[in-house]
């Protein structure tokens, strides 16, 4: 190819001769790759079969049969929404589903395509707290009164207050999915500490973080890698201090105060002071790196979602298989706080298909796909009853720290301003972590600025 | 005096004419048949520039339906305020959303880190460029196999290579960290990506690597069609390998190198997907460039009237600069005029 070497013309009649025999070849290639649409995405079964491949008969007792619900969800609920959950709903429905998902980080940018080209093309989309306050107002339907009023008041209260933004309940949770504490007992055993008595408070955090420290070993990892991972960072801490960070109107910033210092505080503790947490988790920015460090046995303890506990009890997943344990986060203030990671769906307003579209919501809130969620998935179930369920517990132990942990607060603080508000506070977290600014000095940038996104976002939207 | 032609004398010359011309008619139309060209004779015989321009119509015609109406579409939406997260709805703003985002800190300072970054990615990969196809230009063992090799990076998708590079500097078990803790430069494993500084240079490094075998491949290209003359004639009068790389080489090089520069800025000032694996723009906002602002505006802030508005200054900018290789060029012509 770079030799200087006289190649062969390259004439006319050669190109047209080549470019004849490329056009029937791709002409043949697309007439043999005609298949029948039967597969589902990454050649899973159709989306409409039933768990048992084949579809259900219609009939009476399938009030939808015939009919078609395209949902758009993302890749992490493919092994449980789309294989468990939508198939069952199939069978009782007789509503084919089409599944269509992205990745979980790409979700927002797809929403914002939708609400810019009214597009209906999806019935049933994916949500959680931030996306319902981005995207309640003008993608997601309100169903305040349109869903049935017993399923709302079953639901555990975290997951109602995420899918209510301003007094309107734009969608269904399908969990109830909070940060509790979990830890390594293996390494706790190693640091001369109790692997039984995890700690109660954040004072006791910090002296068990000290001696998990150490040789290059950290004894815990907060993630900081972008603006949602340490916004979402900052609120789990700032949650058990007993604060509110902003007004029930969304109007007011309040993080400059006794409770914000206090949350700050804790991480410049942790990252600067006393170096427990790993400085890594500025460059991570999901818990699911988070919780892959932690199974790899790197890890004393950590703030964890859930189902962290069955991925690290997975011998193909996990190093330490039957070394997890689940508890409460300790608090700051108060005994304790969390902040939610709750998932659910909501209607999209354009879509013609409403009415699908909320039988859907209703079928992931009944009892039997709540009981799925919690026993196969690992998910914390949003429907208040089943928490009490003694079979529930009894197969998913984490459920009992869960359920302890539902009685602290762990807000996300959703709005339609979050990416701006949690840029400033990552941004200000960063200077803290780094050295560059005190956590007062953080605080007040943070208030100066954060309020200055929230004036700016009401004035544009009056 | 002859009397004139009675008419049958002149009738029977006509016949015979017209008899002919059938007669020709009908003999040398299949003849003519054979001679009208067909389509591949007809490309053939049509000249170079008509040629060129229709094989250009298709790719001419795809972009001016997939560029052209969404160039145009951005440039309106551009001069309007639509803010997703109240409405949908688009308000007219004229200039407003250039002079917000013109006044926003955010993007003052993600223009600064984006030339940084340009000048870091144009620097190293056009003199790493230049060194390889320096060295693929002399005759070693094994030299079309090297070729090969160094073309690798050029396959490789802007998103993988992203994450290719993320997984080489990761804190816990990134290779980087563990050949030089191997070798005793480190201590323990260490962040790379923690600091804003290191962070943009590793993504510039990242950025040149990927696309460093085009650059040498033209290099290379330029450096084959140097006469040998001007080599041998150096060599006569005594210049060694500096003074022949710096007398001949450099001056036969100047134009692709300044092509280099210009497209290399050009593919800098455009980098996203590569950054948007490698650091997601972080630590904080160490390094959103001017392309991801574009993308945290459209689809985070959900402000498509701003993103239109940035997208359409990096535009220009992209075209300013794009536009300095031409100038360039002339000016270097003109001067080497000047000096013939």
């Amino acid at each position: 190819m770079f030799d200087q070497q006289t190649p062969e013309p390259f004439s006319r009649r050669r190109f047209l001769r080549l470019a004849g025999v490329g056009t029937l070849g791709t002409l043949v290639l697309a007439a043999c790759g005609q298949a029948p649409p039967t597969a589902g995405p990454d050649g899973a079964a159709p989306a409409g079969g039933s768990p048992g491949g084949a579809s259900a008969p219609a009939s009476v007792s399938q009030p939808f049969a015939g009919r078609e619900l395209t949902l758009f969800s993302a890749q992490h609920h493919g092994a449980y929404v789309r294989d468990v959950y939508v198939p069952l709903f199939t069978e009782r429905t007789g509503a084919k589903v089409n599944w269509v998902e992205v990745g979980g980080g790409d979700v927002e940018a797809k929403y914002a395509v939708f609400v810019a080209s009214q597009d209906a093309s999806a019935d049933v989309l994916i949500a959680w707290e931030a996306i319902n306050a981005k995207y309640g107002p003008t993608l997601f339907e309100d169903i305040t009164t349109s869903a049935k009023p017993e399923l709302i008041a079953g639901l555990t209260p975290a997951s109602k207050r995420a899918f209510t933004f301003l007094d309107k309940q734009y969608g269904m949770p399908i969990d109830t999915n909070m940060a509790i504490f979990m830890w390594n007992s293996e390494l706790y055993e190693t640091a001369g500490l109790d692997p039984a008595s995890p700690p109660q408070s954040w004072a006791e955090f910090m002296d068990h973080s000290k001696k998990l420290s150490g040789d290059g070993k950290y004894a815990t990892l907060f993630t900081l890698g972008d603006a949602n991972s340490g916004f979402v960072t900052f609120i789990s801490i700032y949650n058990s201090t007993g604060g509110t960070l902003l007004s029930p109107d969304l109007r007011t910033l309040t993080v400059d105060d006794q409770y914000g210092l206090m949350a700050m505080e804790a991480i410049h503790d942790m990252f600067v002071v006393s170096k427990v947490a790993d400085p890594a988790g500025v460059t991570v920015a999901s818990s699911i790196e988070q919780g892959k460090i932690f199974r790899a046995g790197n890890m004393g303890h950590y703030f964890a979602f859930p189902n962290h506990f069955v991925l690290a009890e997975t011998p193909d997943q996990s190093q330490i298989v039957g070394k997890a344990r689940t508890g409460i986060i300790p608090g700051l203030a108060l005994r304790s706080g969390s902040v939610n990671g709750l998932e659910g769906y909501a209607i999209n307003r354009f879509s013609g298909n409403k009415e699908l579209g909320m039988a859907f919501l209703e079928h992931i809130v009944s009892p039997d796909v709540q009981r799925l969620v919690a026993t196969g998935w690992g998910r914390p179930p949003a429907v208040q009853a089943i928490f009490d369920d003694a079979e529930v517990l009894a197969r998913a132990p984490q459920f009992a720290a869960v359920k302890e942990q539902t009685g602290y607060p762990s807000p996300r603080y959703g709005s339609p301003y979050y990416t701006d508000l949690a840029t400033i506070f990552v941004e200000q977290t960063l200077a803290v972590v780094d050295g560059s600014a005190s956590p007062q000095e953080a605080l007040t940038r943070i208030q100066a600025d954060g309020q200055n996104v929230i004036d700016d976002y009401w004035a544009k939207a009056a | 005096m002859e009397p004139p032609c009675a008419p049958h004398e002149l009738t029977l010359p006509l016949i015979l004419v017209e008899q002919q011309t059938k007669w020709r008619m009908r003999t040398t139309l299949p003849e003519q048949t054979e001679l009208r060209p067909s389509l591949g004779q007809r490309l053939h015989r049509m000249s170079e520039a008509r040629f060129g321009l229709l094989l250009l119509a298709p790719a001419a015609l795809i972009l001016l339906l997939f560029l052209a109406f969404p160039l145009a579409y951005a440039g309106a939406m551009s001069l309007f305020r639509i803010e997703l997260t109240v409405s949908p709805d688009w308000r007219w703003a004229g200039p407003g959303n250039y002079l917000s985002v013109l006044g926003e800190r955010a993007v003052r300072e993600s223009l600064a880190r984006t030339l940084a970054f340009a000048a870091l990615t144009v620097g190293t990969s056009v003199l790493l460029a230049l060194g390889v196809a320096l060295l693929l230009n002399e005759p070693f063992r094994g030299r079309g196999f090297a070729r090969v090799l160094v073309l690798l990076p050029w396959a490789v998708a802007p998103v993988v290579a992203g994450v290719l590079w993320r997984y080489l500097f990761h804190s816990n078990y990134g290779l980087v960290n563990a050949l030089l803790l191997q070798a005793g430069l480190i201590p323990a494993y260490r962040v790379w990506l923690d600091s804003a500084p290191v962070a943009i240079t590793i993504a510039a490094l990242a950025t040149a690597w990927k696309t460093l075998p085009f650059l040498a491949l033209i290099i290379l290209a330029r450096l084959q069609s140097i006469p040998e003359s001007l080599y041998r004639a150096a060599r006569m009068d005594g210049a060694g390998v500096l003074a022949r790389f710096r007398h001949v080489t450099l001056p036969q090089l100047r134009g692709i190198l300044i092509f280099a520069v210009v497209m290399q800025t050009i593919v800098a000032l455009q980098s996203f997907d590569l950054i948007f694996t490698l650091t997601r723009g972080g630590p904080g906002q160490g390094t959103v460039l001017l392309s991801y602002l574009v993308f945290i505006n459209a689809f985070e802030r959900l402000s498509l009237g701003q993103a239109a508005a940035l997208a359409a200054l990096l535009a220009l900018l992209i075209v300013l600069l794009g536009g300095l290789a031409p100038l360039l060029a002339a000016g270097h012509r003109r001067r080497e005029a000047r000096n013939e």
